[in-house]
């Protein structure tokens, strides 16, 4: 295995697009395409990132950072089964995170969930209303046999080689805990599914609490402040929302420039999870608390 | 020899002699200082197997070669011992001018052996030891305690002492040193007590040259200014109190002994209100520039008090026991310091108490009147009192949770919250993961400083809700880490404003000592450090089933915040305890193979019957 990888992340862009009609791993999403999309959430929890494609030209095509590489699909014609075999194949690391192209609301908190339940199975999938989700899933090498073996008898049905394989699978109750409404899932095959996810991400900008502890609170005199930011723009700008809300903050907890916080301080979501340089993704009515990043003592 | 006197000076309180033993450069450079070489000490001094309240257990201090650097936050010393509290290693560090006085009288550790047969003050003025009769001095708290040898011998003695609580063998007694500066975690303060030795003084004129100090002192005004940048800010403002409100808001202040993890009064006793209401002042450490301690001042009808508040202690006597009452957490941490005793083990014993007082297990007649219930304060401050004079149920109480629970019986050793008999700081373990851990495994029972494990799970480098293999590697590198810091001794709060502690400590060592030293090799003594304090707890008897935790921690998930329902497996503490040994590269059962011993310079000093041959 590659030095230091212990994870690979493969994002599958194989697909025809023929609903859509254009290359939707080209669709500008939130200001970037939306294989970006896919491959920047990826990034945040793998220590490498492959896309499978159709052919070395799309390879060519597709704007992909420089570190990711290119795998061309080995089984052309046999759907996702065969890129969850290309990629997994091409992967330095032992396993392999598979999610596709065109899915915009993928959450690194939850793949670091699927990621986490690993240890003595060969894969591991989230699963819905009973229902495995094979295009957002773990596998590790321990699977290329019996998918190659199912690929030879195109018997294409991606879960049917689950029956060959310890598959650990993460009830629908924690996934909710981390997406309450599935969009992790959600993929974009037509205009309409397009529209949505628009106005998903639309809905989404709207009204955060911050809750200020230690000199924060102090020097603000209040132990809440709610902010309107937009939710998909990245602490960046929650941060100068939080800044204009309370100047109070600036040199304190916000950094003079009011682009970030301080060494000294540091964001949690909602009491659960520890915001680091990868901003999490914002609902409404979430809150962000805001302490010292010091837990000594 | 620069940095070290290359000396340590055996004291025998039985039959009032001394003694100089030469320390040479091979155990100096392996064992560094401070812990390190205080766990060196006490594994060569003490015999296996005594009593630890016995003559026989010597109770060490150590110095440290950055001890009379000047650099920031180097006044520090380590006090060993074997813990009456565990029956393993004992081990705590305090920082004050002790530590400076102590080098210069010309040793790099004092070893105290044999016992008094009656109250005695050691005094050590520049390398002539002199037995002093202390009758007078017997019963004094210890602020009384420091200002009678200070009128006696001069004020410019330095002071270590036990107060009432000491003297009365109190398994969880502290030493209390320069001002109230206390070195309190398993009960080296009782091991004092039990040699009749009521105090200490030291007083020095040996120069401490370093081999470069030009280059030295430039590094040092940069650790200056760096020791007061954004990785102190929360110490340098509000203290380390400031984590009540933050722990309970992320469900992880252990409150009513462990029975939640959120207490609704947080905001009373928090940091910030202790900041608006209570605060009068910061102090500092001896050289250090960060000066974090909290002083805070009473401001209620009652009588005025005036002490230092840190979030061990305030949690302790604070939520642990169910008091919201910011004037009685600051009375109870001042009787704790002035009768010599931990507040955090004192505080859990009597959270434990309350509990069983709230069960019927211990009636208000057994508790002479005492009504030990969470949220009675004046039950608390009478507990206090009563446990450090042994008086009534203080008999009881002051051999801490694990005795207690066995004289008591009736189940409560499911509720007595201590690992290897050590009471449990502030931090959930079913909240924190990684914690859960190193709370388990440490060599000196529940300490979460020796491991700082809980840094991982205020990160985003874990989920701190589940377990994970993983964190039997975190664990043992912020072990190694933290043995390296207490060796040299560095305070714990300087080491974020390190960028490469181990680089950078490397060449001050350097500097200092004039002996060559690596970053390598610092690393290296940190995880041989840890081995060594291992071999010794296995010399006692240490077996696989001490490295766990609490019943109730693994039985009852947590009910409230924003932790509620979860709890922790035994299998998941389980597999994070194998995890640890296979990390270390120790057996399936935790033992030390002959071959690691090897690896870390061991086989000379720690027997092979400690050793097992097969690692994981």
């Amino acid at each position: 295995m590659g030095a230091g990888i212990e994870t690979s992340g493969v994002v599958l862009a194989g697909g025809m697009s023929r609903r859509l009609g254009r290359d939707k791993a080209m669709e500008p999403f939130g200001g970037e395409p939306l294989i970006r999309r896919s491959l920047s959430r990826v990034s945040q929890v793998v220590d490498e990132t492959i896309v499978v494609v159709n052919d070395a030209a799309r390879g060519r095509e597709l704007p992909l950072p420089d570190e990711t590489r290119v795998a061309v699909d080995r089984w052309p014609g046999a759907g996702s089964l065969g890129g969850i075999f290309t990629g997994l194949e091409a992967a330095r690391a032992e396993w392999a995170l598979v999610v596709a192209c065109d899915m915009p609301f993928l959450s690194a908190p939850l793949l670091r969930r699927i990621l986490s339940m690993r240890e003595g199975h060969d894969a591991v999938a989230p699963a819905l209303d009973g229902r495995p989700e094979p295009t957002h899933a773990a596998y590790s090498k321990a699977c290329l046999p019996h998918i190659e073996r199912r690929l030879r008898a195109n018997d294409l049905k991606i879960t049917r080689f689950f029956d060959d394989v310890d598959v650990a699978y993460l009830p629908q109750s924690a996934i909710e805990e981390l997406d309450a409404d599935h969009l992790s899932f959600f993929n974009v095959n037509t205009e309409q599914d397009l529209d949505r996810a628009k106005r998903v991400m639309d809905r989404e900008r709207g009204s955060v609490a911050v809750e200020l502890f230690g000199m924060a609170r102090i020097a603000c005199g209040r132990d809440v402040v709610e902010i309107a930011a937009p939710l998909d723009g990245g602490l960046g700008r929650v941060v100068s929302a939080l800044a204009d809300a309370c100047p109070e903050l600036v040199g304190v907890a916000i950094r003079d420039d009011r682009t970030g916080l301080l060494d000294s301080y540091t964001f949690n979501l909602n009491g659960n999870e520890f915001v680091s340089g990868d901003a999490p993704r914002l609902r409404p009515g979430d809150r962000l608390l805001l302490f010292s990043s010091m837990a000594g003592g | 020899m620069y940095g070290y006197n290359g000396k340590v000076l055996v004291v025998d309180l039985t039959t009032r002699t001394t003694a100089w033993q030469p320390l040479d450069e091979d155990a100096l450079r392996r064992f560094i200082g401070g812990t390190g070489l205080g766990a060196y000490l006490l594994y060569m001094h003490c015999p296996p197997g005594v009593d630890a309240l016995s003559p026989e257990n010597p109770l060490i201090f150590a110095a440290s070669p950055l001890v009379g650097s000047r650099l920031t936050t180097s006044s520090k010393f380590a006090v060993l011992a074997k813990s009456p509290l565990t029956g393993f290693i004992g081990d705590s560090l305090s920082s004050s001018f002790v530590a400076t006085e102590l080098k210069k009288t010309g040793c790099d550790a004092l070893i105290i052996k044999g016992r008094s047969d009656s109250p005695t003050l050691l005094a050590i003025d520049d390398g002539e030891v002199e037995f002093l009769d202390a009758a007078d001095l017997a019963g004094l708290t210890t602020s009384q305690t420091e200002r009678a040898v200070k009128r006696r011998l001069g004020h410019r003695s330095k002071v270590a002492c036990i107060g009432p609580a000491g003297e009365n063998l109190v398994r969880f007694a502290s030493i209390s040193n320069d001002g109230g500066r206390q070195a309190g975690r398993t009960g080296p303060g009782a091991v004092m007590g039990s040699k009749n030795l009521k105090a200490i003084a030291l007083r020095g004129t040996k120069a401490m040259p370093a081999f470069e100090p030009g280059r030295l002192n430039e590094i040092g005004l940069d650790l200056a200014r760096r020791s007061l940048g954004p990785a102190t800010e929360k110490y340098r403002t509000l203290g380390t109190v400031a984590n009540v409100s933050v722990f309970d808001r992320l469900g992880v202040l252990p409150t009513r002994n462990f029975r939640e993890s959120t207490f609704e009064l947080a905001d009373r006793v928090s940091g910030e209100a202790l900041h608006a209401g209570h605060h009068v002042k910061n102090a500092h450490c001896a050289n250090c520039t960060i000066g974090c301690e909290q002083i805070v001042q009473t401001n209620d009808d009652g009588p005025a008090e005036r002490g230092r508040m840190e979030y061990e202690s305030g949690f302790a006597l604070g939520p642990l026991v169910g008091i919201g009452d910011p004037n009685a957490m600051i009375r109870s941490a001042r009787i704790c310091d002035e009768l010599g005793m931990d507040t955090i083990s004192a505080g859990a014993t009597i959270a434990w108490a309350m509990e069983c007082g709230e069960r019927g297990l211990i009636s208000r007649e057994d508790a002479g009147g005492l009504d030990l219930r969470f949220g009675n304060a004046d039950a608390l401050t009478e507990a206090l009192g009563l446990a450090a004079r042994r008086e009534g149920i203080g008999g009881l109480l002051a051999d801490g949770s694990r005795m207690a629970a066995r004289q008591v019986g009736g189940g409560s050793a499911d509720w007595a919250m201590h690992v290897k008999g050590l009471e449990m700081p502030g931090y959930e373990p079913r909240s924190l993961k990684t914690m859960a851990l190193g709370l388990a495994v440490s060599t000196r029972g529940a300490c979460h400083n020796r491991s700082s494990a809980y840094e991982a799970d205020f990160s985003a480098a874990v989920d701190r809700l589940e377990a994970s293999r993983e964190r039997g590697r975190i664990t043992m590198d912020g072990e190694d880490f933290g043995a390296t810091l207490d060796s040299l001794i560095w305070c714990k709060f300087l080491r974020k404003a390190f960028d490469d502690l181990y680089e950078e400590s490397a060449e001050i060592y350097e500097l200092v000592t004039g002996w060559p030293m690596t970053a390598g090799g610092l690393r290296l003594a940190g995880e041989r450090i840890n081995n060594l304090k291992k071999a010794f707890n296995i010399r006692e008897g240490w077996d696989r089933a001490d490295d766990t935790l609490p019943a109730r921690v693994l039985e009852e998930p947590l009910p409230t915040g924003a932790a509620k329902g979860v709890g922790l497996t035994r299998d998941d503490l389980d597999m994070m305890v194998e995890a640890y040994y296979e990390a270390r590269g120790w057996t399936r059962d935790g033992l030390i193979p002959a071959g690691k011993l090897e690896e870390l310079g061991l086989a000379d000093v720690v027997e092979p019957q400690s050793a097992a041959d097969d690692a994981v």
